[in-house]
């Protein structure tokens, strides 16, 4: 019977979907209609930036009219080329670089030492894993900017190197938290049965573990390098030399420096933003899944 | 006594424990740079980097501000000019640094390059760092004497001894127009700074622009420039040494900032807010909305564009003890760690860049004023008769660092390690008063937190 | 007994403590060592360049900090910014984050496309969100914001300084940093959102429920874990603010944008005053722990009493 009834209510729900009232166009109209401006404001800044990269600086800072592309070449392209390419300013492709390779190693290294603590604590049982486990939980709610300063003061005299900007970024709470969890929600029958045929928790995390856990992986990766790549507080702190200089710096050092050049800062924007873009843009449901996934409930 | 000297050594032990970590750090990490660094080498190819200079000249680093375009343009020339003119012997490479401050407070000494240029109210700083060389005996005497008087007075700590030379300086005073001047009806425009208006003239006659100016302001003090710490350090100084005080005198500022004479004349200051063109657009003098400005001489290539022939330079107000004008600028000084060849090809690179040539070609691109005697001669523009030999007066009549009379102009930012202190807390008070808080209240905070930052570190 | 728990632990043991061994100690050496630093150092004075040596102090700092009447008023006058933001932020953002979360949780075609849209300013970092915000923000008439409000008003509302208003700054920090945040939170919601049931949608809709009582009778409780993970966040990131300050307008005009995290690194390397940049960075962490926890304890009683 209730089964009957079920079926008629999808019946009912069914019908109520199709029906092409009259009202229910006027109601897709107007939630597209709503999109479409929500999705103008979102885009207008950033519209803002493309097209005021291409103008010359006195028709950027021009009202409304800054949107309309007009007298449009890659001048200001070429201008950041030229003032980003000597010792002195550093050079634009070393930025590049330098954000890349700092990342790079952030979300690598992030990955194998994060996944790999978060599987002992979940799947290994050995002296003082409570104690660690209480441990990471406190400290993923310890933001970068709490300890900034002191680490600041205890590694200033390394400043201006590589290493100094990724070393303190690899291990991280929340990485593991993130593993932690996806950890504890696999099947434990096939590590246990793996386990009787006699494989060690070492092959059982590579061989078992790492392939089950690609999501996880992904969303790690995506969110860490959101992360690495935006980095600002420290570096500000601790790198100055042009050469070591990371990208998110550069252009506020570069917005700093008289005369406000809006088009060749715009276009070093776009320089800095297109490549994360485009990733975005082609691997766009990974990056939604993962930050869907960073949410800890409860 | 024996409970300080307890106190004493737990510190000490405490500061040993600091100190230990730091290295046990120090180690840890040595190791993994490593790694790290082959890392980076096999990713990049840092290799390459390297600029090879095989020819065994003495290699020294530079580092300039890279505030303005020209200036830093200039540098590199200057930089360029130098490893041409001595090369094989001596060569020099540059790194531009957009925050300079930042970047000598956090660098330790070994670190630091052979020579940097720095914003010279930080000397006090950061010879009480220990970063500086000590310059007398180093660069030739001659060098300092053919300095203007006030960059002299700059570059000297309270040792006695100089750690700077500065290729330009900067003027302060008043730019008016004259037509708008005389349609108020005001016939004593001082050109000298002798003849400065006394600030109740100065009332008088803003209320007088104002009543013939369209939007009613008469006075435009660069408040776009942000009232708070900062410009007002350099600009509105000159207020509190024309009352005839010193932010601090004697090591105290408690006394001497919030003086009856400095309120009082704070007070004045901040009645003139009704006559002042916000300027938000940083042009209420170019755009003829007002018929004075407030501001240093940057501002004269614009205003000359703009005003032509109308445009006249004068002094600041005078609040009782004579006109008073801010000066300083940036100024380059040797790495105290520079030793053997590096510092002589240092010294070389200083006494290079001090040449009339190439001071020139600085205020050449950024419009300063030419800081030693025989290039300020060759100026077109503060030379005798040029239209900015206010601000070469002014600078002629140095305070140094005694007590501001009548008899002299320019006031160097107070030679002091607290400046950085003493510049945010003055920049505070400021902002308070300009937004109608009670001057009394607001310069006596500053003074007791000058004060009190002066204890902290035991007088520095 | 002592021979039991040892077997308990078993083969895993050694491989246990290995493998969480480097990010144990990346984490003691990066994390656990500076927090402790700056709390040693918050009973010292401490100046940048270490010229005279620490001092020890006690609660000195403390003291100037939270209750001297001539250095404290401006720490407090920070904190109440950083409270103000969040109070903007927080039901903004998670307002904003709901209703377009709403608007694409819709079987239309086309969404994804509207999605990518909203989250796109996630990828920018906060850098360059703040140079563009700040050409947005250019007070006169040129300014880009000021030219959209002065046309869709008809010329009726005047140029607003954005930044260099006191009474509008915060509000314009708070306005680009929606604009940077809200399409991370809305990708988290709209998770949540697709976590509720249809069923419950269908049943209310046969109730003839119209949007709203649907709204508040289906989505808000279905979304309440997920509600309080968006709070939570957005509430520590408001306390954290400082990039965007930094760049646009040092804490400026009259401290109007003054923050924790802003006098945290001022004090250390404008001042030269480690220790009391560390006694706030303390001061900063206890105060996240003491919201952290009153805010779970708040929706954790609220829970109960349903």
């Amino acid at each position: 019977m209730s089964s009957a009834t079920e079926q008629a209510k999808k019946e009912v729900m069914r019908r109520i979907r199709r029906s092409r009232s009259p009202k229910k166009v006027i109601k897709t109209f107007f939630h597209y209609m709503f999109l479409t401006v929500v999705t103008a404001i979102f885009f207008a800044p950033i519209a803002y930036m493309l097209i005021g990269s291409l103008k010359p600086t006195a028709e950027v800072l021009d009202g409304i009219n800054g949107f309309v592309p007009k007298n449009l070449s890659f001048n200001n392209y070429l201008q950041v080329f030229a003032t980003f390419n000597d010792e002195s300013m550093g050079f634009l492709w070393r930025f590049y670089t330098n954000s890349i390779l700092v990342s790079f190693v952030i979300v690598f290294g992030g990955l194998i030492v994060n996944s790999m603590i978060a599987y002992a604590l979940a799947r290994l049982r050995w002296r003082g894993r409570d104690a660690v486990q209480v441990l990471v939980i406190l400290l993923v709610i310890l933001p970068f900017e709490a300890i900034a300063i002191p680490l600041f003061f205890l590694l200033r005299d390394f400043r201006n190197t590589y290493f100094v900007q990724f070393l303190p970024f690899i291990a991280s709470a929340f990485s593991i938290y993130l593993f932690y969890t996806f950890f504890i929600g696999l099947p434990l029958e096939i590590q246990e049965s793996a386990r009787i045929d006699g494989a060690g928790p070492w092959r059982i995390y590579r061989a078992i573990i790492i392939p089950m856990s690609k999501p996880v992986f992904a969303s790690v990766t995506i969110l860490s390098f959101l992360g690495a790549w935006s980095s600002f507080l420290f570096p500000l702190m601790m790198v100055d030399n042009p050469l070591y200089v990371p990208l998110p710096l550069e252009i506020q050092v570069y917005f700093t420096q008289p005369p406000t050049d809006w088009g060749p800062i715009f276009a070093f924007g776009v320089i800095l933003v297109l490549p994360v873009m485009a990733v975005f843009l082609l691997f766009q449901r990974w990056f939604i899944q993962s930050v869907a996934a960073s949410a800890i409930k409860g | 006594m024996t409970n300080t000297q307890l106190q004493t050594t737990v510190c000490k032990q405490k500061n040993h424990i600091i100190v230990k970590l730091r290295k046990v750090i120090r180690l840890k990490l040595k190791k993994i740079s490593a790694v790290a660094g082959s890392i980076a080498a096999l990713t990049l190819g840092l290799g390459v980097m390297a600029p090879a200079h095989a020819s065994g000249a003495q290699e020294i680093t530079v580092w300039a501000m890279c505030s303005e375009t020209g200036e830093i343009a200039a540098a590199r020339e200057q930089v360029a000019a130098f490893n041409g003119y001595y090369e094989g012997d001596y060569h020099a490479t540059l790194t531009c640094k957009a925050d300079m401050g930042t970047a000598v407070k956090s660098t330790s000494v070994d670190q630091l390059p052979s020579v940097f240029e720095f914003d010279g109210e930080n000397l006090a700083a950061y010879v009480y760092a220990g970063k500086l060389k000590q310059l007398d005996g180093l660069v030739p005497a001659s060098v300092f004497s053919n300095e203007l008087v006030s960059i002299q007075a700059e570059g000297t700590y309270k040792d006695g001894h100089k750690y700077s030379v500065s290729q330009y300086d900067s003027g302060l005073g008043l730019y008016g127009s004259k037509k708008k001047l005389a349609a108020a009806g005001i016939k004593d425009v001082p050109t000298t700074w002798s003849k400065a208006w006394t600030a109740s003239r100065f009332t008088q006659v803003l209320s007088a622009l104002a009543a013939k100016a369209p939007g009613k302001k008469a006075l435009d003090i660069k408040e776009n420039y942000g009232m708070g710490p900062g410009w007002p350090g350099y600009a509105f100084t000159p207020i509190v040494n024309s009352a005839g005080y010193q932010i601090v005198t004697n090591g105290k500022a408690v006394g001497s900032l919030d003086n009856a004479k400095v309120v009082s004349a704070f007070k004045t200051f901040a009645s003139w807010k009704k006559y002042v063109d916000p300027s938000a657009d940083d042009k209420a003098f170019e755009n003829g909305r007002v018929g004075l400005a407030w501001v240093g001489h940057w501002q004269y290539p614009a205003f000359s564009k703009a005003l032509g022939k109308d445009l006249v330079v004068l002094p600041l107000p005078n609040f009782g003890a004579g006109t008073k004008s801010g000066q300083g600028s940036h100024s380059w000084g040797i790495g105290k760690n520079s030793a053997g060849t590096e510092l002589a090809a240092a010294n070389v690179f200083l006494q290079y860049i001090m040449q009339d040539k190439w001071i020139l070609n600085v205020t050449d691109q950024n419009g300063a004023v030419p800081a030693t005697k025989t290039a300020l001669n060759k100026s077109v523009n503060y030379r005798k008769g040029g239209a900015l030999q206010l601000y070469a007066d002014q600078l002629a009549a140095s305070c140094g660092t005694a007590t501001p009379t009548a008899k002299c102009v320019t006031v160097p930012r107070t030679i002091s390690a607290a400046w950085p202190v003493i510049n945010t807390a003055f920049g505070t008070a400021m902002q308070t008063i300009w937004n109608g808080g009670d001057a009394k209240t607001a310069l006596h905070t500053a003074a007791v937190t000058i004060d009190q930052d002066n204890t902290d570190h035991s007088g520095y | 007994m002592a021979k039991a728990k040892k077997s308990k632990f078993g083969q895993d043991n050694l491989v246990g403590v290995l493998m969480s061994l480097p990010g144990l100690i990346l984490l003691t050496l990066f994390v656990i060592v500076p927090f402790i630093t700056a709390i040693y150092l918050s009973f010292f004075n401490v100046d940048f360049n270490m010229v005279q040596g620490p001092q020890f102090w006690g609660l000195e700092q403390y003291r100037r900090i939270l209750v001297d009447p001539i250095t404290s008023p401006i720490f407090y006058k920070a904190l109440m910014n950083n409270m103000t933001f969040a109070l903007i932020v927080v039901p903004a953002q998670t307002g904003l984050a709901v209703l377009l979360a709403v608007m694409l949780n819709a079987k239309l075609k086309g969404i994804a496309f509207f999605r990518t849209f909203f989250f796109m300013p996630v990828v920018f970092p906060m850098s360059l969100v703040a140079i563009i915000w700040a050409l947005m923000f250019s007070r006169d008439s040129m300014g880009m914001l000021n030219g959209l409000l002065n046309l869709f008003s008809f010329g009726y509302i005047q140029p607003i300084d954005w930044l260099g208003d006191p009474n509008i700054a915060l509000l314009s920090i708070a306005l680009l940093s929606i604009w940077a945040g809200v399409g991370f939170q809305m990708v988290i919601v709209l998770a949540g959102l697709q976590e509720i049931p249809a069923e419950l949608y269908e049943a209310a809709s046969l109730d003839r429920a119209n949007f709203w009582q649907r709204f508040w009778n289906v989505t808000v409780p279905g979304l309440r874990n997920t509600l309080i993970f968006v709070i939570i966040i957005t509430t520590i990131f408001s306390l954290r603010l400082f990039d965007q300050v930094f760049i646009l307008t040092k804490g400026g005009p009259i401290d109007a944008t003054q923050t924790v995290m802003y006098q945290a690194v001022t004090s250390a390397f404008i001042e030269g005053n480690v220790g009391r940049a560390s006694a706030i960075t303390v001061i900063f962490v206890l105060i996240i722990i003491a919201i952290t926890l009153l805010q779970r304890l708040v929706l954790r009683q609220n829970r109960e009493v349903k």
